[in-house]
């Protein structure tokens, strides 16, 4: 399993993001953590803030383990470590939409043990009806006031358009890189779809926009394919870093699709229009296939929909130890993954990665499909 | 230090006979043909439900109910065989091995017509429904509840009551039965009232002794839990509050001589109460107040202004509520009811009522004066309860709090 270059500026913009938003601070603009996509980072972005998608680190939580009981899960109690850790002291606020017990816990405990970075908590509707729109729409609007007198910028319109087309073009472009994968020999791994994906998250999207392009014409003149055993699609929640995806591939699988925040399900859809970009902004942050919706229709449709598409021969399920929503989801996807005969496997994990176990089951699982 | 024990409250006993009851009445629902919800327990629309001759019931009870019937163990092992973590809600995992063909005790749960789940306690509370909802292939109401970051807010109880007309517009489209509105006032008079006598109660045990037990307290919340906006709730509640005032006057008290008056946070370990008797006997302490059993009492209800105000019952519970909020009102009550220490009881399965524990424990402390002891295990599953490691923790916690009740001022 060899990387052949072309997504070594990604994987550099990733491991270097701390420095990046320290810089943007620098220049005497504001950093705002949060959790990238389910955050209308249009607005951040319209006032001329730097959104920093926040990550669960993988060390130890020793620091964390002082606030934190031992049935946390690893995405809050690695970020809450990063903070204690002042490794986000870049951070000029925190925005968090309201998904689970462990993020209003989180809220909570920060609350109660510092005031800096300021967390500012969104409500995340678990409903799509015509009062939940209208509401978090409300929400969104109240957090553009609100950032506006934060960041002492005003919002227009016609900055929110800006932003609307920016973060659209960043869509397409990552899901032009996906179809990519659909080809027989796709010419990324997952891990490194991955790479782009979560530099997405931190880095300037213009700058993100540009490499991009860079990106997909060196693909197309790439000679060298990655190889794989067996087309797998990994669905589940954000990935921290690139672990996971490096040991199911290092054991035979390619990555070929995803359903995961940290990848498709980031940029899959679009803000359609921009006639009133705050309602149409929201809209489409309110309808992304997640467990914190209505039902889990969206999600089965969105993982159904990848397994046809990207012709996917096997899914590996991914849940975090004490990750509630999607633990709770995973017995009705496992459902519809055997009423369709797809073979599955699925990892519950916990930090710090039992690798040697991991590429065990997935060597096994990789053995089962091949 | 004395071993006496007082036989419970009468009224507590009762109890064992209106669970039955209650379980029997969806039965009879489903006879008259009736309909039949699954609802959350912590602020369900029961008044609205009631009014419509609908009958809920709450799972979490039934949890709570086989657990102390210890029948839980075959459920969590259907469960987990299904595909479901052990590191999901006790309740509903035990609840999910009942649906999925685990046996179920009283006859188990008559099915639902509706699923109706707030989300003013958990996200659980809303992933555990829909795969109810999935599982039994029945429809799914849910009212979405934003959580309290400073106060409660006309945008907050605009929007939660509009999903409310909007549920009773939905259960009159499919039952076919009108919400008559003269009765739904009357729902919420009595649900108020109920919650009102229930204050009431709990205000009682600021006497010393203290005349009414965790144990007690945690049985008689039932009605309120179950049967809000009903006539039933009322007369019970009535009940309690002459016999503890009794109690009162008489002088009685849980236990005789005192010597420690406790808070309880967190939900009792259903498996294992007898914890509370083995600080009483051993410790003289006594639980003069819950954080828990308050929770289905705290509001009044306005029935002029029905959905406005029953939204408020929603948003306005100890789990959705501020970090601030919740300090002072623990603050509050420590003072009001002369206590002594705080037992945080800790679930591993239940992040609503457990994750700030550490840090609950640390302001208490640190900005109040107050002692507390963090306890984990479980609510539901007994197979992470370690008896030995918990009385441990707890005799270290009594011994510094018997240090400290030395220094106390002699007139207290």
């Amino acid at each position: 399993m060899t990387a052949n270059g072309a997504v070594d500026k990604f994987r550099e913009l990733f491991e270097t993001r701390d420095a990046i938003a320290a810089e943007w601070k620098n220049r005497g603009k504001k950093t705002i953590g949060c959790i990238s996509i389910y955050t209308p980072e249009e607005v951040i972005y319209a006032a001329e803030s730097l959104p920093v998608g926040i990550l669960g680190g993988t060390k130890s939580f020793a620091k964390a383990n002082v606030y934190l009981p031992s049935f946390s899960c690893s995405f809050i109690c690695g970020f809450l470590e990063k903070l204690l850790e002042n490794e986000y002291r870049y951070l000029d606020l925190v925005t968090l939409p309201s998904l689970c017990d462990s993020i209003w816990g989180f809220y909570s405990i920060w609350k109660q043990i510092s005031s800096n970075p300021e967390i500012y908590l969104l409500h995340y509707p678990s409903k799509r009806s015509g009062e939940a729109i209208k509401y978090f729409t409300k929400e969104v609007e109240k957090f553009k006031n609100f950032l506006e007198k934060f960041t002492g910028k005003e919002i227009s319109k016609k900055a929110l358009e800006i932003a609307v087309d920016v973060y659209n073009e960043n869509r397409r472009l990552l899901k032009r890189l996906y179809m990519l994968r659909k080809s027989e020999s796709p010419p990324i791994f997952g891990f490194e779809a991955l790479e782009v994906v979560l530099s997405s998250m931190t880095t300037p999207k213009t700058l993100h926009n540009e490499l991009l392009k860079e990106l997909l014409t060196d693909l197309a003149a790439r000679q060298e394919y990655p190889e794989g055993e067996v087309r797998l699609l990994i669905s589940g929640h954000i990935l921290d870093n690139t672990d996971i995806l490096r040991v199911v591939e290092g054991a035979g699988g390619l990555v070929v699709a995803d359903d995961l925040d940290s990848g498709s399900r980031y940029f899959w859809s679009l803000v359609e229009n921009t006639h009133n970009p705050i309602e149409n902004v929201s809209q489409r942050y309110l309808n992304l296939p997640s467990p914190y919706g209505p039902n889990v229709k969206g999600r089965i449709k969105h993982l159904t929909d990848m397994i046809k598409e990207f012709n996917v021969e096997g899914v590996v399920f991914l849940t975090r130890r004490f990750c509630d929503p999607y633990l709770f989801d995973h017995p009705i996807l496992e459902q519809v993954l055997k009423q369709l005969g797809v073979p599955f496997l699925h990892l519950e994990h916990a930090y710090p990665l039992a690798k040697a176990s991991l590429r065990t089951r997935v060597e096994a699982f990789i053995e089962m499909l091949r | 230090m004395s071993k006496k024990i007082r036989r419970s409250l009468s009224a507590a006993r009762e109890i064992t006979d209106m669970v039955l009851a209650h379980y029997m009445s969806a039965v009879q629902a489903h006879q008259e043909s009736r309909w039949v919800a699954w609802c959350t327990a912590v602020a369900p629309p029961s008044e609205i439900l009631y009014s419509m001759g609908i009958q809920p019931l709450f799972p979490e009870n039934y949890a709570c109910v086989a657990t102390v019937m210890r029948t839980m163990s075959k459920a969590f092992e259907i469960s987990e065989s299904h595909g479901l973590s052990r590191d999901l809600c006790s309740y509903a995992r035990g609840v999910m091995g009942f649906v999925l063909g685990g046996e179920a005790p009283l006859g188990g749960m008559e099915k639902p017509d509706i699923l109706i789940s707030t989300k003013n306690v958990c996200l659980s509370y809303l992933k555990w429904w829909q795969l109810m909802a999935h599982t039994l292939q029945r429809p799914l109401y849910v009212i979405d509840c934003p959580r309290i970051i400073s106060e409660i807010e006309e945008s907050h109880l605009r929007y939660v009551s509009e999903q409310l007309e909007r549920l009773v517009l939905r259960l009159e489209k499919i039952t076919g039965r009108t919400l008559d509105k003269d009765k739904l006032k009357e729902a919420l008079e009595l649900s108020s009232k109920a919650a009102e006598l229930w204050r009431r109660v709990l205000g009682l045990r600021k006497a010393r002794p203290c005349p009414v037990g965790v144990t007690d307290s945690s049985a008689a919340m039932f009605p309120l839990v179950a049967s809000a906006g009903t006539m039933e709730a009322v007369e019970y509640y009535e009940k309690l509050l002459d016999e503890v005032s009794e109690r009162v006057e008489a002088g009685t008290g849980v236990i005789e001589d005192e010597k420690f008056r406790l808070l309880l946070s967190g939900i009792p370990y259903w498996h294992h109460l007898d914890l509370f008797n083995y600080l009483k006997n051993r410790y003289g302490a006594v639980f003069v107040y819950e954080l828990y059993t308050a929770t289905w009492g705290i509001t009044s209800l306005n029935s002029t202004r029905p959905f406005e105000s029953l939204a408020f019952k929603m948003l306005y519970n100890p789990t959705n509520m501020p970090p601030k909020w919740a300090e002072e009102w623990i603050a509050g009550i420590v003072k009001d009811f002369d206590i002594d220490g705080i037992v945080l009881l800790s679930s591993r399965s239940c992040k609503a009522t457990s994750i700030n524990n550490l840090v609950i424990h640390r302001v208490l402390r640190d900005k109040y004066g107050i002692p507390s002891v963090v306890i984990e295990a479980d609510h539901t599953d007994h197979r992470d309860y370690s008896d030995a490691e918990i009385k441990a923790k707890l005799d270290t916690f009594m011994e510094i709090l018997g240090s400290k009740s030395h220094m106390r001022p002699a007139n207290r």
